[in-house]
């Protein structure tokens, strides 16, 4: 993982840079003058082929609508994407609906991603038909196949989401988003619905269908221990920004940002006799509507200083391959 | 602060000593399904002792949110519900809908995972606290007020004043969890019944308000049943564990014995299916090891299968498993419903 040097050989599958995206939001029920909730402030990141990018951060760090942009289901105010060589936000219409079929969704609910109306079956039929992927004859194979791929019982197929489980649900979801046989998946909390025994069975299968179909994926979660798992490197957002980045094992055993420190805190250890780790942080993210001067994090930083009220750190590469936005890098461990 | 010294209302119901505050025995609840009544609760019998934090583990469709309810006295109207809750001496089963309302919130409070559905939206926080307060306790409004904010103070919350006069729509996923909570422990119940408390919340915020719950407890001896599917939080959290199953406990132990050496087939899946951050390389990629398959719906759920309900996933099945039904046997940290254990 050379993400920040550019040494490597082979351009990166997908590569982001200056994502910046606000939403106009209105001020109470009578509107009013409306505001503007900046929730994604020039984020840069790179994909690279058949590896995972793992998008970290709570509620409100913008982890989400970075996944929608990639997905063109929000388009950004400025930056660019990159992906397979070209320019993926000048894409329209026909060309961009073409081009979908290498970069699929998944989202955390399969609930509300499925149509309650279609047979399992015939949700992953649809991509075949709409993308003229399968000839008539093929497309029941195809799907049989597919199943297969997610580990869904053929009986399955007449299935109605509604007479399915949560897990099943999911798998489903899956077979959809690989029926077009992409090259990057974005997994939006892909797990975070379900229980902790279907959810390891999920994780099981995403890392399965990595190796046999070089799949890289823009892996969108809050749960670290799951990150830990799947993910070849990690972006950890806070307030619409990336604050930390690098190769997933270098940050999490050792964190140079306060609060990757204070995430990796906060994942319950499952180990009765474990210490209480020390550095639980206060308070909540602050409003993204009136994000803090100085370093975003500074209001609920335990090693802020008055630099850190003024000024705002840039991300900058500290080690090689590791970029971190703080001036104290590694100074909380 | 001013309202921090202020007198709370006292302790509900203290169970005479020896006598555990709750017990719950031979508890069955039946719901329609696939066109019989089925058993989501199967003769679950445990017991609370005042100032205990258990855990009620288990996924979805085992039957923890039926125990919650059932607990509450608020079974789904279809439901046929046998046995006994013994809070406080008293069978709850047999109380009058004018008597719950007396237990209910003012002796067992409960929270629930999402506190926005638990908060009125047109009500103030201030305006939910002090029709609380003053629905259980014949006092002026002067000392509901004084009530609600040492309840809000209790809880932590930034600024007890302000929220009297906040909407729940206003106010962070965090914030409103303590006020939900404020709310629930305003009138000082005995016992906590908290269903995923933390789960709709981030993890940094979720860790505040479990340690928030330690604390409450140790000042005011509450007890708290905390039904979760999340194993950590259990190991941090709770002094005992209840393992539930397809309507039934599988296991149950000290926390501690738990997670040293589980003992049922299905503890030992939970505990290796739950996520750990792996920051060792060689952990990157690796598979869970997984429990096959999910639980059986109540649709399907026979009444009278003669085997233990776990045996179609277990890897360590044997001939009585299909046979006969286990009762709970003794194990090194507890019991565990499972043949390797006794019965054989």
């Amino acid at each position: 993982m050379t993400t920040e040097a550019g040494e490597t050989a082979a351009p990166p599958l997908l590569s982001a840079r200056g994502l910046t995206k606000r939403f106009a939001v209105r001020r109470g029920l009578l509107g009013g003058a409306s505001r503007f909730l900046p929730a994604v402030r020039g984020v840069d990141f790179d994909v690279r082929a058949a590896e995972t990018l793992a998008l970290v951060g709570e509620s409100g760090s913008g982890k989400t609508t970075v996944g929608r942009m990639v997905a063109r289901l929000v388009e950004p105010d400025s930056g660019s994407i990159v992906f397979e060589g070209e320019d993926w936000l000048a894409l329209r219409g026909r060309a961009l609906r073409r081009r979908r079929r290498d970069l699929q969704v998944v989202f955390q609910d399969p609930q509300t991603s499925l149509n309650p109306r279609l047979r399992a079956g015939d949700q992953v039929a649809e991509p075949l038909r709409v993308q003229r992927l399968a000839g008539r004859g093929e497309i029941a194979s195809r799907v049989r196949g597919l199943f297969e791929d997610v580990g869904l019982a053929p009986e399955i197929l007449e299935r109605f989401p509604s007479e399915l489980s949560g897990g099943q649900r999911q798998r489903v979801a899956i077979a959809r988003a690989l029926a077009t046989r992409p090259r990057l998946l974005v997994c939006d909390e892909p797990v975070s619905a379900l229980d902790v025994s279907i959810a390891a069975q999920i994780v099981n299968l995403l890392l399965d269908l990595k190796e046999r179909a070089g799949l890289a994926y823009l892996f969108i979660a809050h749960d670290l221990a799951v990150v830990s798992r799947v993910a070849d490197a990690i972006a950890v957002m806070y307030l619409g920004r990336v604050v930390e980045r690098g190769p997933c094992e270098a940050v999490l055993a050792s964190p140079l940002h306060p609060y990757t420190v204070a995430l990796l805190a906060a994942v319950p250890d499952p180990d009765p006799r474990a210490a209480r780790p020390p550095h639980r942080l206060a308070g909540e993210p602050p409003s993204a509507i009136d994000p803090p001067g100085g370093c975003p994090f500074h209001p609920r930083c335990p090693i802020a200083r008055p630099r850190c009220r003024e000024e705002t750190p840039s991300l900058v590469e500290k080690v090689t391959g590791r970029s971190v936005a703080c001036f104290y890098p590694g100074e909380m461990q | 602060m001013s309202a921090a010294g202020s007198p709370r209302p006292p302790v509900a119901h203290l169970p005479s000593p020896g006598s555990p505050l709750l017990s719950v025995e031979n508890l069955t609840v039946e719901l329609p399904a696939g066109g019989a009544m089925r058993p989501a609760l199967d003769g679950v019998s445990f017991a609370l002792e005042a100032g205990e934090s258990v855990a009620l583990v288990g996924e979805s469709g085992c039957g923890k949110t039926q125990l919650a309810r059932a607990i509450l006295g608020l079974p789904p109207e279809s439901a046929r519900v046998s046995g006994a809750v013994r809070f406080g001496g008293r069978d709850l089963l047999g109380l009058s809908d004018a008597e719950w309302r007396a237990v209910r919130g003012r002796e067992i409070g409960l929270v629930f995972q999402e506190p926005a559905s638990a908060l009125d939206p047109v009500q103030t926080i201030g305006a939910q606290l002090l029709e609380t307060i003053r629905f259980h306790f014949d006092v002026p409004r002067a000392e509901a007020r004084r009530l609600a904010l040492a309840a809000l103070h209790d809880v932590a919350f930034p600024d007890p004043e302000g929220a009297l006069s906040e909407y729940p729509h206003r106010l962070s996923g965090g914030l409103r969890q303590r006020a939900l909570l404020a709310l629930t422990l305003a009138c000082g119940p005995a016992l906590l019944l908290a269903d995923e408390p933390t789960a709709s919340l981030d993890a940094t915020v979720a860790a505040q308000v479990l340690d928030l719950l330690d604390r409450l407890r140790r000042e005011r001896r509450l007890t708290l049943l905390l039904v979760t599917h999340d194993l950590g939080l259990v190991a941090a959290h709770c002094d005992r564990v209840l393992v539930l199953y397809a309507g039934r406990i599988v296991e149950e132990a000290d926390t501690e014995g738990l997670f040293r050496s589980p003992s049922h087939p299905y503890t030992r899946g939970l505990l290796r299916s739950m996520p750990r951050v792996a920051t060792a390389a060689r952990e990157r990629g690796r598979r869970y090891e997984v429990i096959p398959g999910q639980v059986a719906d109540l649709a399907s759920r026979e009444t009278t299968r003669g085997g233990c309900a776990f045996a179609p996933r277990c890897p360590e099945r044997f001939e009585p498993c299909d046979a006969r039904r286990p009762d709970l046997y003794p194990t090194v940290a507890g019991r565990a419903r499972c043949f390797l254990y006794g019965g054989t």
